[in-house]
């Protein structure tokens, strides 16, 4: 493993109390990841990707009941955003975290410039060189016209450069996509996942890439982790867990991608796993119960 | 700067034009209120005159009024006063029309614009509070009563509380109490005229009495501005860019406030809405108060049949509902960069 | 008339599957419903039971303005009316104007919406034209047309369905748009079926059940506007309505004879109140009706 994890999650179990009972979202979870990786997080809906999404920015809401740390290293000294109060976590986030959301135009405030939002974005009052200059670094022409736009001005191109531009604004070490392809047709997937990568060389941020589509995941990810009900199922080098899963489950979620000339199956609803990891190869786990 | 140049014409251009349609509008709206006013069945003459009046003193009364011109003679005579000024005089004091109009007006903007201002602050404020989760349920329950008040049972509730139980505000008749002399008039509404005459007692009391009607009307007014406020705000709250926002650590006053910002143009729309039925509104709330603005005068016009009064009242509703309207709808587009080029 | 020829829809396209029973008994299990519900047909069934402490339209001098207490609840008012009877008996007029007026507003506005609703120059200039009949002060020109003409049971009625027409027209016309771009409705345009059918076969079923929030919100409303324009004394003379009482009361506030004042107050208060509260929970669970065939 990376000697220096940026990210540490450590048995983070994480339950949600409503009405109807008690709901457990996560589940013994443990996680470490390294800077400059990209660590995928696949899952279908429902798998516990949102949950931890939330945990990791210090987003949960407050009726969720959380056992466990998580531990992030992008600073001066290691955060909790877990146990954080909101106003601390949100100044973190402000400092260390970009959140690179869904790619399109409604992720940016329609009444607003795209300048203001990277006066509301950034610190420091040479916000606009900066901003000209992250735009130009993602190939935009004539930032300065970008700056002047609304949202509803700007191509679907120009809008995906903006929000990407806006996470990673600042160098921040650590960054958090959440589908950001969603929506997107295949070539724009290819080009904002390009463009997503470049923007994390750059920077050398670890980034953690929330998605369900395992295609986006190869062209990305260093590593990926599997989750299902709310465990990690398995874990490890991308291409490892994509040639070869361990995992019923993972096996299951490949066979579901389309492919020429293969029959196409849906997941199984297996038997639901728990328990811990074990270390099939080096450096990939799988859950124990289940596993083949 | 070209492109934001460019844009400024795009709307200034819209602006003009929706302005150079004012006229065609007021044209519209003289002509119907002139029909409505006169060929709706009415006797003024017999009102004024009587049942014993002879034949005689009926044509001759007519003729002194003018009524015995053809319809199309008096509407052009209407609209030649329009544009001089001129509404002609009232059949039962008569003074001149358009002197009165402007005397009660000012009465009633005393009134209602200080009601409109406490109803959107109050209305904002409170949609604002009830995009909270925590404390949407209270907000919902004051503007649930809010909006099954009547505005005039609202006013009542206040001068029971306020009045009669307790005695905190001057009894509810009028814009002064009877016992202080009244400040010289020069623009109608005796709040005014008491500042501009340096009468300070008469304008503490003239305040004292401002307090309850404009309590009432920003109540009552502010139910609309809480429900779009709450309304844009939650689903702006809940749209992508404040889930950006949230996610990249903006501090949550400024997610707030660009919800805020993009609920703007549906509150001057409401706004527009609200301030159109304060025209009329001001009719109940002044009849409640003894309030001598303009809806008392038209009120008390109709009642005794004095057309021209009347006719200059609904003129006056129906051009200020056009203006309101159309200025409401130019400050919603210019807030809003979708529709503004 | 060519006789409307019916078409079977093919199963795939998703025909307007009717409500569920269980919904509809959902309404009428719903407390805030049941509540309102029985406050209005109480009030309104009293009036009309003819069956008061007092009689409310003959006075007794004897006891003018006598204090709420020892045979009169609600007190006497200054013409010797018992205030609680008279209270009663004028839900009758009040709220049967209101609905009279609502349920003409329903009707025109249902078929204006649903004929507006198609696309084309005639149905634009129709809009236009409403935005048009928005903009007057009708408020205003109620009052006046009253004051000059006098009052009778028509105008009101009439001035009620005019005030809240527009409103079900714009709400129509918005539903039966949705509907419209619905499959079976293409499918059936498709089959050739008349427009006429389309209209009143299919649109107008599917548009009846976000009538009724409205409906209820427009009585409300429609009972304020009776309340506002008996307050300025343009109702029937001689006939008891919640706002004339409260208007003859007033004058008699500051001397703390309150009865007059308050009851019909709270009357025409919980009233209103009751509709739109009817209308706010009918709308969710129109909305949840909505939310489940989707």
């Amino acid at each position: 493993m990376n000697p220096e994890p940026i990210v540490d999650i450590d048995s983070l179990t994480v339950k949600y109390h409503s009405r109807q009972g008690e709901v457990t979202a996560l589940r013994d979870v443990n996680l470490q990841i390294g800077r400059g990786e990209v660590q995928a997080i696949v899952g279908e809906s429902g798998s516990g990707k949102s949950t931890l999404l939330a945990s990791l920015l210090g987003l949960l809401p407050a009726s969720a009941a959380v056992e466990g740390s998580i531990s992030v290293r992008a600073g001066d000294q290691p955060f909790d955003p877990v146990r954080a109060p909101a106003k601390e976590a949100t100044r973190w986030r402000f400092r260390q975290v970009g959140y690179v959301p869904q790619l399109t135009q409604r992720s940016l405030v329609p009444v607003l410039t795209v300048g203001e939002h990277f006066r509301q974005f950034g610190f420091g009052s040479d916000w606009r060189a900066e901003a000209v200059r992250a735009l130009t670094d993602l190939g935009l022409r004539e930032p300065e016209s970008v700056l002047r736009r609304y949202p509803h001005e700007l191509s679907g191109g120009m809008a995906q450069r903006v929000c990407i531009a806006l996470a990673t604004f600042a160098g921040k070490p650590l960054l958090v996509a959440d589908e950001p392809t969603s929506g997107l047709d295949p070539l724009v997937t290819v080009r904002v996942a390009d463009l997503l990568l470049e923007s994390q060389r750059r920077t050398q941020a670890c980034l953690l890439l929330v998605t369900h589509n395992l295609q986006l995941a190869r062209r990305m990810a260093t590593r990926i982790a599997v989750f299902r009900s709310g465990v990690l199922v398995e874990h490890g080098p991308a291409t490892a867990v994509l040639e070869d899963p361990l995992h019923p489950y993972t096996r299951s979620l490949i066979a579901a991608v389309p492919r020429p000339g293969h029959p196409l199956a849906l997941p199984e609803p297996g038997p639901d796993p728990s328990g811990g990891l074990i270390e099939k190869a080096p450096g990939h786990f799988v859950a124990m119960v289940g596993a083949a | 700067m070209l492109k934001t140049l460019s844009q400024g014409g795009g709307r200034a251009g819209y602006v003009g034009r929706r302005l150079a349609m004012i006229p065609i509008g007021v044209l519209i709206v003289v002509t119907a209120t002139f029909f409505l006013i006169n060929a709706i069945p009415s006797d003024p003459v017999g009102a004024r005159l009587g049942d014993l009046a002879t034949p005689e003193q009926i044509a001759a009364e007519r003729a002194a009024l003018g009524l015995d011109q053809p319809l199309l003679v008096r509407f052009l005579d209407l609209l030649g006063g329009i544009f001089t000024g001129a509404l002609g005089t009232s059949y039962y004091t008569g003074a001149d029309v358009s002197g009165e109009l402007l005397g009660h007006v000012t009465s009633t903007l005393v009134l209602v614009v200080p009601g409109f201002l406490l109803a959107a602050g109050l209305g904002i404020g409170l949609g604002i509070l009830a995009a909270r989760d925590n404390l949407s349920r209270w907000v919902r329950l004051i503007v649930t009563v809010l909006q099954g008040l009547p505005v005039f049972v609202l006013a009542v509730a206040g001068i029971l509380l306020l009045v009669v139980l307790v005695p905190v505000l001057p009894s509810p008749t009028g814009q002064l109490d009877a016992n202080i002399p009244a400040p010289p008039v020069r623009t109608g509404a005796v709040m005014v005229d008491a500042v501009l005459a340096a009468r300070w007692d008469a304008m503490g009391n003239a305040v004292a009495h401002l307090v309850l009607p404009v309590l009432s009307i920003g109540l009552i007014a502010s139910v609309p501005f809480a429900r779009i406020t709450a309304s844009a705000m939650r689903s702006a709250l809940a749209a992508e860019f404040s889930a950006f926002g949230d996610g990249n650590g903006l501090a949550r006053r400024t997610v707030v406030r660009n919800a805020l910002r993009t609920a703007r143009p549906g509150i001057a729309t409401v706004g527009g809405i609200v301030a159109a039925e304060l025209i009329g509104g001001s009719m109940l709330i002044e009849q409640v108060f003894s309030w001598n603005g303009i809806g008392q005068w038209g009120l008390n016009a109709i009642t005794q049949n004095d057309l021209p009064v009347v006719q200059a009242f609904v003129l006056f509703a129906a051009v200020g509902t056009m203006v309101i309207y159309l200025l409401a709808d130019i400050v919603a587009v210019l807030l809003d960069p979708r529709t503004a080029s | 008339m060519s006789a409307p020829t019916t078409v079977t829809t093919p199963s795939i396209i998703d025909a307007p599957a009717p409500p569920p029973k269980a919904r509809s008994t959902r309404i009428f299990r719903d407390p805030v419903i049941l509540g309102c519900l029985g406050w209005i047909v109480f009030l309104v069934g009293w009036s009309l039971s003819g069956l008061f402490p007092h009689s409310p339209t003959v006075a007794d001098p004897g006891v003018l303005l006598h204090a709420p207490g020892g045979g009169y609840l609600f007190g006497v008012d200054q013409d010797g009316y018992d205030v609680l009877s008279r209270t009663v008996y004028a839900a009758k007029f009040d709220v049967l104007m209101a609905l009279s007026g609502a349920l003409v507003a329903a009707v025109t506005g249902t078929w204006l919406g649903i004929l507006m609703s198609s696309e084309g120059r005639l149905s634009a200039l129709a809009t236009r034209g409403l935005d048009v009949f928005q903009a007057v002060p009708l408020l205003v020109v109620a009052v006046a047309v009253i004051g000059l003409v006098g009052t009778s049971r028509t105008i009101l009625v009439v001035i009620i369905a005019a005030i809240n027409t527009p409103l079900f027209i714009r709400l129509v016309q918005a539903e039966a748009r949705l509907v419209r771009k619905r499959g079976y409705v293409a499918v059936a345009r498709v089959y050739g079926v008349s427009e006429r059918t389309i209209r009143w076969r299919h649109i107008l079923p599917n548009v009846t059940g976000v009538l009724f929030p409205q409906f209820s919100l427009s009585v409300g409303y429609a009972i304020a506007s009776v309340g506002a324009l008996s307050f300025l004394g343009l109702s029937e003379p001689g006939s008891a309505s919640w706002g004339s009482m409260i208007k003859a009361g007033i004058p008699l506030l500051p001397l703390n004879q309150w009865w007059m004042v308050v009851f019909p107050s709270l009357a025409l208060f919980t009233v209103v109140l009751a509709f739109s509260e009817l209308s706010h929970r009918l709308q969710g669970h129109v909305e949840q009706i909505r939310g489940g065939s989707r």
